[in-house]
This record gives structure tokens, C-alpha cells and sequence, in this order.
């Protein structure tokens, strides 16, 4: 309980001062990440465990006041040897087994019914949803620019805030296309679950199944130039119904 | 396993040893047992003397005790054998005690250079310029409002269900001008 209260105040959706921990997940990806974090967490407690002590009971045991010529029987074992070269290799396998599953997982996009094109420009993100076209034959697009100190809201939050935020229904799935316009850009999202390289000239693609309404902060993952830190993110997940009130201002105007 | 120790360690303990003329040290390793025990003199006192004495004594007194214990070693005298297990793992060389008080030289040190480092943070703090206005009180309470309405973390965080933290307050208030 204790331990529970006090990683309560560590974890974050938007990042919060002092936060160690990760956001609060809102898509299976990031829970499913999450959830690796522990299992890997837990080898590592063993094995920080039995090193520890594998090391305190050598210092220990071994002084050179209380066994002066340790030095000399310093040679060699073969079965301590084999111990500590197929335990390690074993534990690496029982890591990769669920990481190599999580990998693929992720990788997979599954029927999407929703496309958001994303592209990565020096130093803003510009948004396309292809799905929606209007009697023109034009579908909704948008820059999304930093919006700068000056201009914030009192209790807005600083180099994470956009002036155009991308939108996005929950409980939907949605593949979101990543490129970019002139050098490398990453998009990334860690409530989310998302980080993805953006590419001049290549599309990259990321699924996102978003579980509960919220806004979501991201921030570019590829240093881009000397803005690479004033081109955030910011998703907001609405109802369908929102959503589609959104499109349908989105298309009017 | 003692032998096989000890001839590794020759080399090690006795560095200078390559220096010598290859022709003399090949002489000196073909040679063959050893009955005669070392006088006692030569080996008196080694423990102070092994440090100060010139590589090629050294190796010569070693090649006299590496012959003198391929004989059985009960026929070695006390002092031939004091003197074999100091050269191949006393305290010297790479084994040597280190200086007394040389623990407290390096933890005065590192004391030194880390008060010297907090310096130069706050010396460079001292130049900066002040902070943005998000990093006070009034904004960051408003920040909770935010984030309240925004239903920016709901597991852990302010949005959740009984919360009692203080979400993103973190700075004093700010200074009135």
C-alpha cells in the first residue's frame, strides 16, 4: 500500500514536475509497454539482488587481513563459469520472448477505421485526415505550431502546447501515417504508447487505439535543427460524437 | 598449483627483467635443482630489501629459489621459503600497501572538486536570466484547473478520483513588481 501510494505521486498523461515514472497509459500499446517495464523490472530486482550479495559476501569473506592468499586459489572453475554464462544467456531469453511479442504486436495495424497523416516540417507538425473530402474534394488540413509564452493562457502549459490540436475519437482504431517534409522528425506520444520515426520521402505508420477521452502531450524524438524542442505534440481524444461535430466544423469552415 | 602460480609471477614482480640480455636469462632458466639452500643472509630481511635491489639481483635470487623448490620443499630451509612466498605475493609491487592516509587524500579530493563544481553551478545560476512565468504558484494552481478540465491524468494523477497531491504546483509564488 505504501508502495502504491508512493509511486502513485511519481506517475503522470501530461508530464508533472518531478515525474520519474511513466504518463498514464491510454492505449493497450503503452499498458502493454508498461507491463514489459515490469516484468523486465523484476529480473532486474533479482539479479541486482544476487550480485549484491554475490559481491558483499566476496568482500566480505575475502579480506586481506582474514584470508591473506585468496589471490593464489584465483584461477579458475569451470562450473561457476558455465553458472554464469547460461544463467545470464537464460534470463535474456525469457526477456526477449515478451519483448519480441510486444514488438510485433505493436507493429501490427489492425483495420483501421480512421487515417491521420502526420508530417514533420521544420519546426511544426502539419495534419491530414485523407478519410474526409468535402464537396470540393478537399479533405482537413492543418499546421500545428508551438504556441509561444507569450501567448499562453495562464495555467496552459509551456513548450507543450499547440495552437491546432490533432483530434482523434476514442475507442477507435486509428493508424496515424508518419513522413516528414525536409529532415528526420520523430513522432511520439508517451501516453500513447507511440514513437515513430518521420521520414523525408517515406511513410512510417503507427496504430493507436486510445481508450478514454484526454489530451495527450508529445514532444519531436529526433533532433531536427536548432527548434528540434519548439514542435510539440498535443492529441485530444474526443467522443465519437465530438468527433464528428469537430469534422463537420472542420469541413464547414 | 603453488609452481605454476609462482612462475607466472616472476615476470611480474620482476619487470626489469626483460631488459636483461636474453642469452644470460636462458641460462638462468635451464637451470637444473637446486641442493644447496640458499645462505641464510641473502635472504635476511628480503621483505625490506626486495624493492630497493637491482632488477638483475632480483632475478637472480629468484632463479635461486625457483631451483632450490624444484627440490622437495621440506628440505628448503624456513628463510628459502619466507622469502619464495614473499617475492611471488607480498606486498609489493602491484600488491604494495598503499601510502598511509591516502584514503582520506583522495575523500578530501573529491570533496574539494565536487564544492568546486557546486561552485560553478551557482555561479552560472547567478547569471541566468529569470525564470518563465509558468514557474510560479499562481500559474501552476491554474495548471491543476487545467488539467482538471483537460482530464489529463486520470489513473495517477490530478484527475484521479480522490487525489490528494499537488499536481503541477511546485514553485513559490511569484514576486510582485
Amino acid at each position: 500500500m505504501f508502495l502504491h501510494n508512493y509511486i502513485s505521486k511519481l506517475q503522470l498523461d501530461a508530464p508533472t514536475p518531478w515525474g520519474l515514472f511513466f504518463q498514464d497509459s491510454a492505449s493497450p500499446q503503452m499498458e502493454g509497454i508498461e507491463e514489459l517495464h515490469n516484468n523486465i523490472m523484476f529480473y532486474l530486482a533479482i539479479i541486482l539482488f544476487t550480485v549484491t550479495w554475490m559481491m558483499i559476501s566476496m568482500i566480505r569473506n575475502f579480506l586481506a587481513n582474514k584470508s591473506p592468499i585468496a589471490h593464489k586459489y584465483m584461477n579458475h572453475g569451470t562450473l561457476i563459469e558455465l553458472i554464469w554464462t547460461i544463467s545470464p544467456a537464460f534470463i535474456l531469453i525469457l526477456i526477449a520472448f515478451p519483448s519480441f511479442k510486444l514488438l510485433y504486436l505493436m507493429d501490427e495495424v489492425m483495420d483501421p477505421s480512421l487515417v491521420v497523416y502526420a508530417e514533420g516540417h521544420q519546426w511544426y507538425w502539419s495534419y491530414q485526415y485523407p478519410d474526409f473530402t468535402n464537396e470540393d474534394d478537399e479533405f482537413i488540413e492543418f499546421d500545428s505550431y508551438i504556441v509561444p509564452e507569450s501567448d499562453l493562457e495562464e495555467g496552459q502549459f509551456r513548450m507543450l502546447e499547440v495552437d491546432n490540436r490533432v483530434i482523434i475519437p476514442e475507442l477507435t482504431h486509428t493508424r496515424i501515417v508518419i513522413s516528414a517534409a525536409d529532415v528526420i522528425h520523430s513522432y511520439a506520444c508517451p501516453s500513447l504508447g507511440i514513437k515513430a520515426d518521420a521520414y523525408p520521402g517515406r511513410l512510417n505508420q503507427a496504430s493507436v487505439y486510445i481508450n478514454r477521452p484526454g489530451t495527450f502531450f508529445g514532444q519531436c524524438s529526433e533532433i531536427c535543427g536548432i527548434l528540434h524542442s519548439s514542435m510539440p505534440i498535443a492529441i485530444q481524444s474526443v467522443s465519437i460524437k465530438d468527433f464528428l461535430l469537430w469534422l463537420r466544423e472542420q469541413m464547414e469552415g | 598449483m603453488f609452481l605454476r602460480t609462482v612462475s607466472r609471477a616472476v615476470p611480474r614482480s620482476t619487470a626489469a627483467i626483460r631488459a636483461a640480455p636474453t642469452a644470460s636469462v636462458n641460462a638462468l632458466q635451464t637451470r637444473a635443482a637446486s641442493d644447496h639452500a640458499i645462505p641464510n643472509p641473502t635472504l635476511a630481511n628480503i621483505e625490506k630489501r626486495w624493492e630497493v635491489m637491482p632488477p638483475q639481483e632480483q632475478a637472480e635470487l629468484w632463479m635461486q629459489l625457483r631451483d632450490r623448490m624444484k627440490v622437495d620443499w621440506h628440505q628448503m630451509t624456513l628463510q628459502e621459503k619466507k622469502a619464495a612466498y614473499y617475492i611471488a605475493f607480498g606486498a609489493h609491487g602491484p600488491r604494495a600497501q598503499p601510502p598511509k592516509g591516502e584514503g582520506m587524500r583522495v575523500f578530501a579530493k573529491v570533496l574539494q572538486l565536487t564544492a568546486a563544481s557546486v561552485a560553478v553551478f551557482y555561479a552560472i545560476h547567478a547569471f541566468a536570466g529569470k525564470q518563465p512565468a509558468t514557474m510560479s504558484k499562481e500559474w501552476q494552481e491554474a495548471s491543476n484547473e487545467y488539467a482538471l478540465k483537460e482530464k489529463i491524468n486520470p489513473i495517477h494523477g490530478i484527475s484521479k478520483e480522490g487525489y490528494e497531491g499537488k499536481g503541477f504546483v511546485q514553485s513559490p509564488p511569484a514576486e510582485k513588481s
